[in-house]
């Protein structure tokens, strides 16, 4: 490939690339994500997409939060009850609400650090704006000025404060 | 404490980028691609499994070869530890740090919050370099991001101790000597070798040239695991990141491979590897197609049938020029 043709303008995501430069030599290219400065957008859209058909399925208590985050952060069964150090069999049950509903603080709080969210956005639903869009999760390491709303962890691990700032 | 002067720049990957740096830092001048080929990096495996959400692929040896080869090849000492506890792994990083070491500790990319949402995603074998501290933030060269970053005690924590598969236990490596003198040509050629063996010679259905054959037969089954057009859409996308964005140095290292060989060529005075350079590059390009090809038909919604053997058509054309290509390259060494 040419340098030329692997040149893409995108601030957003720097790439290094190895190309064939123009005395044909073959060397580092440091340019823009084409997939960023090209299709951003459309992942976006079905990342919203997807958001907003699992809120519809958490709201109406057919899915968990633990389903809702887990499909949202694409991360699978498996890899999430490792992560949180659960058996599997036992994850797998607390996707679905009923069960999910049984599950212990310690087990809660194990999936929520997983999610690098709060404990108590596993049972409420912030709702944010991005870009004119809803955002139905909200994180704890977002920058909560863009919101005026901020949350912060305690020094009691099931405690978080969230504070919202009138921006008008 | 102040921070080391580290010449930070960006690469193509974050561990052979990093080894790279960290030899360069330490005064033994050597490119990414050099560390990349001597390393036996270049790779291929296909995978179905309850790890993933998805079927996927990947295109490198696995993680942590790249250091290990490289010690064992170069005769290169490399410092390591892991950590079961936090505090400990903290301790020792600092100590390093307090005596000008530059330190790559392994995290998971999840957390290295510098980078945009959309680019994070959970894979436990991200490798950055720590070369300081000023209070309860450490600074950061992350060859994905232009610039040196600070990152909270706290978050860089949680990347170094993530649980799952892989998972770092805080894993961390430095630079402890290197050779007065580097056999570069018995590297290189070791390192081939291992390329080859990789390509064609692991007797598994899915690693290797055979990975490629049976990603080209499975991809035009993807439709049955997707949940719904969009879904599938995202994941032939993905295509084209894996193997263009995810650190690859384009077409799924093979650009990186070529600029190895190229480099191997000058080295040895080999004009048969300056040729397979050239073969290796033109491969890289059919793989690069891939990529496009899958971001349009992704974007497009062109999912049916014809479009994925199409897809499929051009994977396997992949298969046999690499084939091709690694049993040519085992003659020269």
């Amino acid at each position: 490939m040419k340098e030329k043709e692997v040149k893409v303008d995108c601030e957003e995501q720097q790439v290094v690339l190895f190309a064939e430069k123009d005395d044909n030599t073959y060397g580092p290219v440091q340019t823009g994500s084409y997939i960023t400065r090209n299709y951003l957008e459309d992942f976006q859209l079905k990342q919203q997409h997807l958001e907003d058909n699992l809120l519809k399925k958490l709201i109406a208590g057919e899915i968990s939060p633990l389903y809702f985050y887990m499909t949202l952060e694409d991360i699978s069964i498996s890899e999430l009850a490792k992560r949180a150090g659960i058996r599997k069999s036992k994850a797998k049950k607390h996707l679905d609400p009923v069960h999910f509903i049984k599950a212990t603080v310690s087990e809660l709080k194990r999936y929520a650090g997983v999610f690098n969210i709060p404990l108590a956005n596993l049972f409420q639903v912030i709702h944010t704006t991005q870009d004119g869009n809803w955002k139905s999760h909200f994180r704890e390491t977002e920058n909560g000025s863009m919101h005026g709303i901020e949350q912060h962890s305690t020094t009691n691990p099931v405690i978080v404060i969230t504070t919202t700032t009138d921006k008008s | 404490m102040n921070a080391i002067h580290y010449n930070h720049k960006m690469a193509a990957h974050c561990e052979t980028g990093t080894v790279a740096a960290l030899l360069n830092h330490s005064g033994l001048n050597i490119t990414e691609p050099m560390v990349f080929g001597i390393a036996g990096g270049i790779f291929f495996g296909y995978f179905k499994t309850a790890q993933f959400t998805f079927p996927t692929f990947i295109v490198r040896s696995k993680p942590g070869q790249i250091r290990k080869n490289i010690e064992k090849l170069m005769g290169v000492k490399i410092g390591s530890s892991r950590f079961k506890d936090p505090i400990l792994a903290e301790a020792e990083l600092d100590k390093l740090l307090e005596q000008g070491i530059p330190v790559a500790v392994q995290v998971d990319f999840f957390y290295m919050d510098y980078l945009p949402a959309w680019q994070r995603v959970h894979i436990n074998v991200h490798f950055v370099t720590i070369i300081g501290k000023n209070g309860d933030k450490y600074m950061l060269s992350d060859i994905y991001y232009p610039k040196v970053v600070e990152i909270d005690k706290e978050t860089l924590r949680k990347g170094r101790f993530a649980g799952g598969s892989m998972a770092p236990k805080g894993f961390m490596f430095y630079i402890e000597s290197i050779p007065p003198i580097v056999d570069y040509e018995k590297a290189i050629r070791k390192g081939i070798r291992k390329a080859v063996f990789n390509m064609l010679k692991i007797p598994m259905p899915f690693l290797g040239v055979k990975g490629i054959e049976m990603f080209s037969r499975k991809v035009t089954d993807w439709p049955k695991y997707a949940r719904d057009e969009e879904h599938l859409s995202h994941e032939i996308m993905k295509i084209n990141v894996l193997l263009e964005d995810q650190g690859t140095g384009g077409a799924g290292f093979r650009f990186m491979f070529a600029t190895f060989l190229r480099q191997a060529s000058e080295i040895l005075k080999d004009d048969k590897l300056f040729e397979m350079s050239k073969r290796m590059m033109a491969i890289g390009d059919g793989w690069r197609e891939i990529s496009l090809h899958a971001a349009r038909i992704g974007k497009k919604r062109e999912l049916g049938p014809e479009k994925l053997k199409e897809l499929s058509d051009m994977i396997m054309n992949r298969a046999k020029a690499e084939k091709d290509f690694f049993t040519d390259l085992k003659k020269l060494v």
